[in-house]
Order: structure tokens, then C-alpha cells, then sequence
């Protein structure tokens, strides 16, 4: 049955269908060939009962306000004001490239859109600075991918969704992580400018009255993420009211700075459901699949085989982040996401592992994902708005940012206390 | 046949802006339901219940939105590294493999709408909701996604017979990198350009 399944989905992975054709027709396959009730029936009834699930709306809710502050106009006076509070560091603006990517990517939830908002903002910088360029580049590619573990976070709401892990923990779990790695990208840097000053750049005007004077403009990210994290912690509002509470937010701000107009409605609505679309047609069918594989004992025979192996955990663990390191260099983030998740989160979780932390670590991969080549789509983003040089250069720009994800993947095996440290204080 | 797919692309850009729509007035409703039940703690508890039809329909119309712009992501590992020629098969492939699936599931769901209408169900909540209204709009909006996948397969499988392989990438070929980085670019410097012309604000 294993064998015969990954054939399957090899076969159908090669033809390049889409990822939800792919799960369906994988899904009617195993249901034909071993089930014993015809599961294709439950389709349907599957289908609506997921399609109007209201946890799920969390997805084009949050989507909606990313793109909404995407379009409400803060993001040059948040790099300004980070440049004000950061730039005194060793390696200078490189510092406020990570910072405002982290904040802003923390609302918007899009790492593409934040690198190249950010980047835009930023690459006039390195020759009116003399920064050296490669380290420039990586850090703002490395700024990009911090949102996503930052909540709140779409990835760990689909994580969640596919594991049935509570979002609210998940999201608790990643906020110390995300600080860590914050810190560990802006070391980085810092080293790096230590022991060769040539990288670093000419330094920025920076006074404390101007400090505080900036304070006002960093007030939108973190308001936001007051009201849609607090109001989750507070006790006042599941996940999916939330972002609710966001998309309402996140209109007033764009009103206020005076972007509301047909032309950004227009596209927010355009963005938002061409990419929610998307991603909840790949969960619905998904579900539908892990339905299947349930009924027909796949999870059990996948769980048996490799508890058959009698590795230790720690040396299965090794295995299956090799397994994510090496599908992430080939494999869209979503797509790796959902065909592997559902199967290999149960085997983790026998091997005594919790699924709130597999679900950071999983999170983690994905970003070391979008930042290795061949297809490190934040690369391509940050080269394509350079428009000049070689994609090389990201390439290797971005390379000690990689490192310190793999410290951090590093850190997260020994000490798993780092994520699981908030929800198990919160919620015991 | 150009204005055929014209016309359904109209109608799943209008169906998407009638999804968002519905989806931001259910955040209204749900925000509602948050500040009447922290403040005057009771509930309407209904605003989950309709936040949940919203999405349904929302995204069943959305679906077709997305084909028509590519959207519907694929593995394109192998894909990205073939000729020309059998890429644009395998893209009618994916288009015959999603006509498949969307039939077999539009099938599935008109059962769950029939049984609906035989049964009167309502929903079993305080709204008591008579079930046929939303499950209309959402087949409704999975029937027409069926129809548009067919549309583009017959128009795509046309144009790969006929040899014009640029038509067959035109609609259904997976967006390569370059173009997803050019997509993102040119949405950037929208955003940018409004920016600069709203002035003021900064």
C-alpha cells in the first residue's frame, strides 16, 4: 500500500497537476483500490461541511488584512523610524531591514510582498551608504521570512488545520522562536561588520528627540498585533474573530492614511481571493484525503514502518529535517506543507514529540525554503527589484542568514523549551 | 470563442468581488458579535454560523477567479526543465485532471443540494438557517467553476492541436518563477506610484 500510494504520487507530482488535482485524484485512487465503502460518496457532504467551516475563514480573513496594509502606505516612515532606533548597531540599516521586515511582515503575512516592499525601500541605501551589497541583499531576503513565524501566522493556521493542533498555541510558540531568530540574523550582521568594517555603511543621523519623534510611525504593527494577538489571549476572541477584528483594523488605518480609494479595494479584493482561493481549495481537498487515508490505515502503516526502523527519535527527527531541508530547495512551501504533514506529524508525535513544536519547526523549514536556491523565491524577488548584477550574489548574501537558521533549527532539538515555553505557561 | 472566455472571466472577477464582499461583511458581523458579547456578555452566536456560509460561497466563486488567473498551484519541478511542446500538453493534462476531480465533486455536491431540498433541513443552530439558500449560492459557484475548467481545457486543447502553443501557455501554462517575480514587481510598483501621487500624508 505504501509503495503503490508513493508511486502514485510521484506520478502525479511529475505531470505537474495542480496540487489539489493531485490530492483529489490520489484521494479517488486509494479510495477505488482499497477502500471498502465507497468514500467518494462522503465527497460532497466532506466538502460543504469544510467549505463553510468558520475556522477556516481565518485564512481570507487575514489575507484580506495583509493586503490591506500592504496598500495603506506605512511602510517607508516604519523603515525610517527603525533606522532611527537601529542604525547606531554595527552593520547600521542592515538592522532596520530586519527589524521592519519583521514587523511589517508580522501584519501583512506575505513574505514576497514584504521583502520586495522593504527592499524597495531600502536598496537606495547601499551606494549612498557604501554598504557592501551581497550582505545588504541577504538581510533584507532574510528580513522577509521572519513573518511567517511571527503571529499571527497563515502557515501555522494551515499547520494547525492539517495536524488539528490548536492555532492559539501555535501561535504563542512562535514568538520567542521569532524573537531568537531576529536576534541571531542581526548578530549576523553584526559580526560580520565586526570583523570586516568595510561591509558596513556610513552612518545615518540618529538623535534621541528624533527617536522618539519616530516612536509614533512604528504605533500601526504594533497596535495591530495588539489587537489581533492580545484580543486571542485575552480570552475575547478565537483566532477567526481575530482577524476579523484585523480587517477592520487595518481599514481604519488605511483610511486614516487617506489609501481607501476604488483602486486599493479593488485590488485587495483581487488579491485576497485569487491567493485564499487558492490555499483553501488545496486544505478542503486535503482534508478530504486525510479522510481517506485514515479510513484505509495508511497513517498506521506509514507509523508502523517507521517506528520498524528502531531508530532513536532524535535520529528519525534528523532524518525527516533532512527530508524538508532537501524537498524545500524543489517544492513550493504550500505544496511541501500539505503532501507531508498530515502523514508525518502522527509518526512525530509517537515518537514523543508535541506537534506544537513540530509545527515551529515545520514553520522553520519553510523559511529556510524560501531562501535556499535553486528556487529561493525571496531571492529571486530581492534580485528582481535590484534589477542589475547576478542572482548569485543573494545567492551568497543570503548564505549566513541560512546558517543561522540552522542554529536555530539547531537550538530548537536541544532545547524545545524555547517554543513550548509560552503555551505551556499559559494554558499549563 | 474569445468572447465566451471573456465573458466568464467577467463573471468570475464580479463573483470574486461579490466573495469579498460577503467575507468583509461577515468581519463586520463577527466584530459585532466580539464587542456586543465582551461588553454586554451575550451572544448572537450567530455570526460564526453566517461567517461560515460567507466563506463557502465566497471561496466556491473564487475558485474559478483563481484558474483564470493561473492561480491553482502546481509542483513544477520537472515541468520547469521540459521543451515547450510537452509543457503545454501537460497543461492541458492538469486541466483534464481538474475537470475530472470538479466533476466528480459538482456531482457529489448536487446530491448534498437535492437531499437539502427533499429534506427542507435547516441548520441545527438558534438561526435554524433553511439550508437551500447557501448551498444554492455555493453549488452554484462550484458548478461554475466546472464549466469554466471545461471551457479552458476545450479552448487550451484546441490551441495545442492548432499548434499555438503561446495560447495554451496564455491560459493554463504554470506561471514560471520570472513571471511570478514580474507579477509581484508590477504590483509593487503600483502600490509605489499610489504612494507618491497621494502625497501628503508622509
Amino acid at each position: 500500500m505504501l509503495a503503490t500510494t508513493t508511486a502514485v504520487l510521484l506520478l502525479l507530482i511529475a505531470l505537474s497537476l495542480p496540487i489539489a488535482v493531485v490530492l483529489g485524484v490520489l484521494a479517488l485512487f486509494l479510495d477505488y483500490t482499497y477502500a471498502f465503502l465507497p468514500l467518494y460518496r462522503a465527497f460532497g457532504e466532506n466538502f460543504w461541511a469544510h467549505n463553510t467551516d468558520f475556522v477556516l475563514a481565518a485564512i481570507p480573513l487575514f489575507i484580506m488584512m495583509g493586503e490591506l496594509m500592504l496598500r495603506s502606505g506605512i511602510a517607508d516612515r516604519m523603515y525610517a523610524a527603525m533606522a532611527q532606533w537601529l542604525s547606531w548597531l554595527p552593520g547600521g540599516l542592515m538592522h532596520a531591514n530586519i527589524g521592519t521586515c519583521a514587523a511589517f511582515a508580522a501584519t501583512s503575512g506575505s513574505s514576497v510582498a514584504t521583502a520586495a516592499t522593504i527592499g524597495t525601500v531600502a536598496m537606495p541605501q547601499i551606494e549612498r551608504r557604501g554598504y557592501n551589497e551581497r550582505l545588504f541583499l541577504g538581510s533584507l531576503a532574510a528580513g522577509g521570512t521572519l513573518g511567517i513565524l511571527i503571529p499571527p501566522s497563515i502557515n501555522m493556521i494551515v499547520f494547525g488545520f492539517l495536524t488539528d493542533t490548536s492555532v492559539p498555541r501555535l501561535f504563542l510558540a512562535g514568538i520567542i522562536p521569532g524573537l531568537m531568530l531576529t536576534g541571531l540574523f542581526m548578530l549576523v550582521i553584526g559580526i560580520a561588520c565586526v570583523i570586516q568594517p568595510r561591509m558596513d555603511g556610513n552612518r545615518e543621523e540618529t538623535s534621541w528627540s528624533g527617536r522618539w519623534r519616530a516612536l509614533v510611525d512604528l504605533l500601526p504593527p504594533i497596535g495591530l498585533f495588539i489587537i489581533v494577538v492580545g484580543s486571542i489571549y485575552a480570552g475575547w476572541a478565537t483566532p477567526t474573530e481575530a482577524a476579523a477584528l484585523g480587517v477592520l483594523a487595518s481599514v481604519g488605518l488605511a483610511a486614516l492614511n487617506r489609501r481607501l480609494t476604488l483602486e486599493t479595494i479593488r485590488q485587495t479584493a483581487e488579491g485576497t481571493i485569487r491567493t485564499s482561493a487558492m490555499m483553501i481549495l488545496i486544505l478542503i481537498v486535503s482534508f478530504f484525503l486525510n479522510f481517506v487515508f485514515a479510513s484505509i490505515g495508511l497513517v498506521e502503516v506509514v507509523n508502523n514502518f517507521i517506528l520498524g526502523l528502531g531508530w532513536t527519535p532524535l535520529q528519525t527527527m534528523l532524518l525527516i529535517i533532512g527530508i524538508y531541508l532537501i524537498l524545500g530547495m524543489f517544492m513550493e512551501t504550500l505544496a511541501m506543507v500539505v503532501l507531508t504533514v498530515p502523514i508525518i506529524t502522527p509518526v512525530v508525535i509517537a515518537l514523543g514529540y508535541d506537534p506544537v513544536w513540530f509545527g515551529i519547526m515545520v514553520v522553520l523549514l519553510s523559511e529556510t525554503a524560501i531562501l535556499t536556491p535553486p528556487i529561493g523565491m525571496l531571492c529571486f524577488v530581492i534580485q528582481g527589484i535590484r534589477g542589475r548584477g547576478r542572482l548569485d550574489d543573494v545567492f551568497i548574501g543570503v548564505t549566513p542568514f541560512v546558517v543561522a537558521l540552522m542554529v536555530m533549527l539547531g537550538l530548537m532539538l536541544a532545547f524545545p523549551g524555547i517554543s513550548m515555553f509560552l503555551p505551556n505557561f499559559f494554558y499549563g | 470563442m474569445q468572447k465566451t472566455y471573456d465573458v466568464t472571466h467577467q463573471i468570475a472577477r464580479w463573483g470574486a468581488y461579490g466573495g469579498c464582499a460577503m467575507l468583509f461583511c461577515a468581519a463586520v458581523l463577527v466584530t459585532i458579535e466580539v464587542f456586543i458579547r465582551k461588553v454586554f456578555s451575550m451572544s448572537m452566536a450567530s455570526a460564526d454560523e453566517l461567517g461560515g456560509y460567507a466563506l463557502g460561497i465566497a471561496m466556491a466563486w473564487g475558485y474559478s477567479y483563481c484558474l483564470f488567473h493561473r492561480g491553482h498551484i502546481r509542483v513544477d519541478v520537472i515541468y520547469v526543465r521540459l521543451p515547450l511542446l510537452a509543457r503545454s500538453i501537460l497543461d492541458v493534462v492538469s486541466l483534464l485532471g481538474f475537470a475530472a476531480m470538479l466533476g466528480m465533486l459538482t456531482l457529489q455536491a448536487s446530491n448534498v443540494l437535492q437531499e437539502t431540498i427533499r429534506l427542507s433541513a435547516r441548520s441545527s443552530t438558534p438561526l435554524g438557517t433553511p439550508l437551500v439558500y447557501p448551498q444554492s449560492l455555493w453549488f452554484a459557484g462550484l458548478l461554475f467553476f466546472f464549466l469554466c475548467i471545461c471551457l479552458l481545457l476545450v479552448r487550451s486543447a484546441w490551441a495545442l492541436l492548432r499548434g499555438d502553443l503561446g495560447l495554451v501557455k496564455h491560459i493554463a501554462g504554470a506561471p514560471s518563477m520570472q513571471e511570478e517575480v514580474e507579477e509581484e514587481l508590477h504590483d509593487l510598483s503600483h502600490r509605489r506610484h499610489q504612494d507618491s501621487s497621494s502625497g501628503g500624508s508622509a
